[in-house]
């Protein structure tokens, strides 16, 4: 009460409203709440170190521990006795359960009428002789093992092994058409390093000797003509340049080529 | 030796055999049918929802047990065999339906209601009532320690759930039910 005086005398000098006011609790509590939350806990603590779920019920709630727990719902007649064959049934019919000869029967019919006919034939008496063969067998080589003959080892040839045949065959091929086209492009020129011998290898051999007979005739004709016409351009040429020189000064020049070329005749280390 | 007399290790073994295989199947049908019935039965309440959700469990039994390791016991594989596939079939429910997973609880009721053996006045009938009150999983919870008396360890491997959440849930489930029944 004395906190209780202080509190309101405070809230009085702040001059608040609530130094006036009686707190109330406005939550409702369940009858009788606080009266059995003593004994819940406990029950509650019990259920939890209970053995089993019998006993576990029994502490948390006694009501529910006495009800029957029998089932109140209608099973149909005969439901469980016919479950198993109602399972078994569903899996038959799922595509993916099928034995190898229901398969055979989906896929081929045909293939399934000739499963169990067998065309090969077997000499008569194997299979009663066969066992008596191998046993007879077997002994044949303990004897020989016993008696320090030496032990026959294994022998896989390769020769018998039909695939490594084929390998070496087949690597023996490769090596020798490698090689062949190694060798022909070595023969063949580089267009690059020898053009000529590259034009004469693709080219020029592929060409027959009329044609080329034909050609260098038809080259020689054009050149001729060609000589001809450079022939005549070069005097007009000329022509053109000399018509301001007179005759005079042509004999001039012409004198004084011989000339020098006298001297240079003299003068040769060749006619010391 | 009659495989309906088998332990379950023994009739892994037959059934991991091709030629006892449908023997051994057959054989934990019969063993655990009734059980894995009533817990489907309970959640979905209707026979042939029950019957439908039970044929799947037993395919998905069949298709998966081969693989089975054995690091849980086979009535707790079963379970959560179950369990899945019941709540999974009510998930499929919820959407065939476009309602929200309240509003099939209270179809739920509503088809308990429309039982031709229901009595309201039954307490059994209430109790069920009470059952379909509760959230789903706390319903699993429930039934699976009320009716199968599961101990929480094995319950936990079932709904790989903690110890002590499982625990939590039933306890208020319990309270709830109770509630439940006192009020109607």
């Amino acid at each position: 009460m004395t906190n209780r005086n202080t509190i309101l005398s405070e809230l009085a000098d702040l001059g608040s409203v609530l130094s006036n006011h009686n707190p109330e609790n406005i939550y409702a509590v369940p009858a009788g709440y606080f009266e059995g939350l003593a004994g819940q806990i406990l029950n509650r603590i019990k259920a939890l170190e209970a053995a089993d779920a019998k006993e576990e019920l029994a502490y948390l709630s006694p009501l529910l521990s006495n009800v029957s727990k029998e089932m109140p719902y209608a099973v149909p007649a005969g439901f469980f006795q016919n479950l198993s064959n109602d399972v078994l049934k569903k899996i038959s019919e799922h595509e993916d359960h099928q034995t190898s000869e229901e398969e055979i029967e989906t896929l081929s019919p045909l293939l399934g009428s000739l499963r169990n006919k067998n065309p090969y034939s077997v000499p008569d008496g194997y299979f009663e002789k066969l066992e008596t063969e191998i046993v007879r067998k077997n002994t044949q080589k303990e004897f020989l093992v016993i008696f320090g003959e030496k032990k026959e080892t294994k022998v896989i040839s390769i020769a018998r092994r039909r695939w490594y045949r084929l390998a070496a065959a087949a690597v023996f091929i490769g090596v020798i058409v490698i090689g062949g086209l190694l060798f022909i492009k070595q023969r063949q020129p580089n267009i690059i390093i020898d053009p000529q011998g590259w034009v004469y290898q693709n080219v020029t051999k592929k060409v027959s000797t009329e044609k080329i007979d034909e050609f260098v005739k038809l080259a020689e004709d054009e050149t001729a003509n060609v000589a001809e016409e450079n022939d005549a351009t070069k005097k007009a040429e000329i022509k053109e340049l000399m018509k301001d020189v007179s005759e005079k000064e042509i004999q001039d020049f012409l004198n004084d080529a011989v000339a020098l070329e006298s001297n240079n005749e003299t003068s040769s280390p060749m006619n010391e | 030796m009659a495989l309906t007399t088998l332990s379950d290790s023994e009739l892994l073994v037959e059934f991991r055999n091709p030629v006892t295989k449908e023997k051994a199947f057959t054989s934990i049908i019969k063993k655990y049918q009734e059980k894995l019935y009533w817990h489907l039965r309970r959640m979905v309440v209707d026979h042939d929802d029950a019957n439908d959700v039970l044929q799947n469990v037993m395919i998905r039994v069949w298709n998966g047990l081969e693989n089975f390791r054995e690091d849980s016991q086979l009535y707790t594989w079963l379970y959560r065999v179950a369990t899945n596939e019941c709540l999974t079939f009510m998930e499929q429910q919820k959407k065939r339906a476009a309602v929200s997973l309240s509003d099939v609880e209270s179809g739920l009721a509503n088809k308990i209601k429309a039982d031709r053996d229901f009595d309201g006045n039954k307490l059994e009938w209430k109790l069920q009532l009470g059952i379909q009150q509760l959230p789903e999983k706390q319903r699993i919870v429930f039934q699976l320690r009320y009716y199968d008396e599961m101990p929480y360890e094995e319950m936990s491997r079932v709904l790989e759930t903690s110890e002590g959440a499982l625990k939590a849930s039933y306890h208020h489930a319990v309270k709830k039910i109770e509630d439940y029944i006192r009020n109607h």
